[in-house]
């Protein structure tokens, strides 16, 4: 009797904190979908896409990733000069650690920002 | 290029607008007479031109890019910065490792993947963009030295 009672309250609970997990990723896949589809976003959504790394994948040059290409670092950074992250782009781990070090290499030299300035930014 | 494999590095520095011409090839005179001491020599040199920074430095707005790729032996790094620190017109520079045991030969080879990029920033031709994944099977097959 006991027994049961206890057992019914655990499944009770749990169905609550699984139900507060759905709603969080649901927040999640929302921004997600916002930044252009993501990685979380996949596991609700019906195409079941899965996104690769472009580089890896052979679309793109990995040798464009230098700090002597500002122009197509700033693909990867928001509008704001923030680095975006990989669970946006699909960037894989290498990549990414690699893009990541070149940006900061183009901030030195002041070729990217750190932040945006206003709208006479020119990158 | 020497039998002994020396170290690469490239470096880039930014000098105010101001500085003229004849200045900035004093300046370029001594840092490759520097290079010579320490046994290496300037493989590449590029001039980027003038461009508009991305935040002020030093109250400057606009800056004048060189670039640089060179080997040689133990030291020559820092006493090619402590020359540039010393100079007056300099804004910034920043030095990057490319390998430890650099191949000019390959370097070069590869030269035509990387400033295809470049050539595009800088409102040129757009057949960089053509010609740098046609030169990307070929440029990967040594990224050593892209770090």
């Amino acid at each position: 009797m006991y027994k049961k009672d206890r057992d019914s309250k655990d499944t009770g609970a749990k169905r609550g904190r699984d139900r507060d997990e759905d709603s969080r990723y649901d927040a999640d896949m929302e921004d997600a979908m916002d930044d252009g589809g993501g990685r979380r976003g996949r596991k609700f959504s019906s195409s079941n896409k899965k996104k690769s790394c472009r580089f890896t994948a052979g679309e793109e040059d990995i040798n464009n990733i230098s700090y002597k290409n500002p122009r197509f670092l700033s693909t990867f950074m928001t509008e704001h000069g923030k680095i975006v992250p990989r669970r946006v782009t699909g960037n894989c781990a290498f990549v990414q650690r690699k893009l990541t070090t070149e940006i900061k290499r183009a901030r030195q030299l002041a070729l990217l920002g750190f932040v945006a300035i206003g709208p006479n930014a020119s990158y | 290029m020497a039998t002994a494999k020396l170290p690469g590095y490239e470096t880039t520095f930014i000098t105010k607008i101001d500085l003229s011409d004849d200045g900035l090839k004093t300046l370029k005179d001594r840092l490759i007479a520097v290079i010579g001491n320490f046994g290496g020599e300037v493989i590449y040199q590029e001039d980027w031109g003038k461009r508009k920074f991305a935040f002020p430095i030093q109250k400057e707005t606009r800056g004048q890019y060189t670039h640089i790729v060179y080997t040689g032996s133990r030291g020559v790094v820092a006493e090619l910065e402590r020359n540039l620190r010393l100079h007056e017109s300099n804004l910034r520079f920043m030095t990057v490792n490319l390998a430890k045991e650099f191949s000019a030969e390959v370097y070069t080879k590869e030269l035509g993947a990387g400033t295809a990029m470049k050539r595009e920033e800088r409102g040129a031709t757009p057949e960089g963009a053509i010609a740098a994944p046609a030169a990307a099977p070929a440029a990967s097959t040594s990224t050593s030295f892209n770090q």
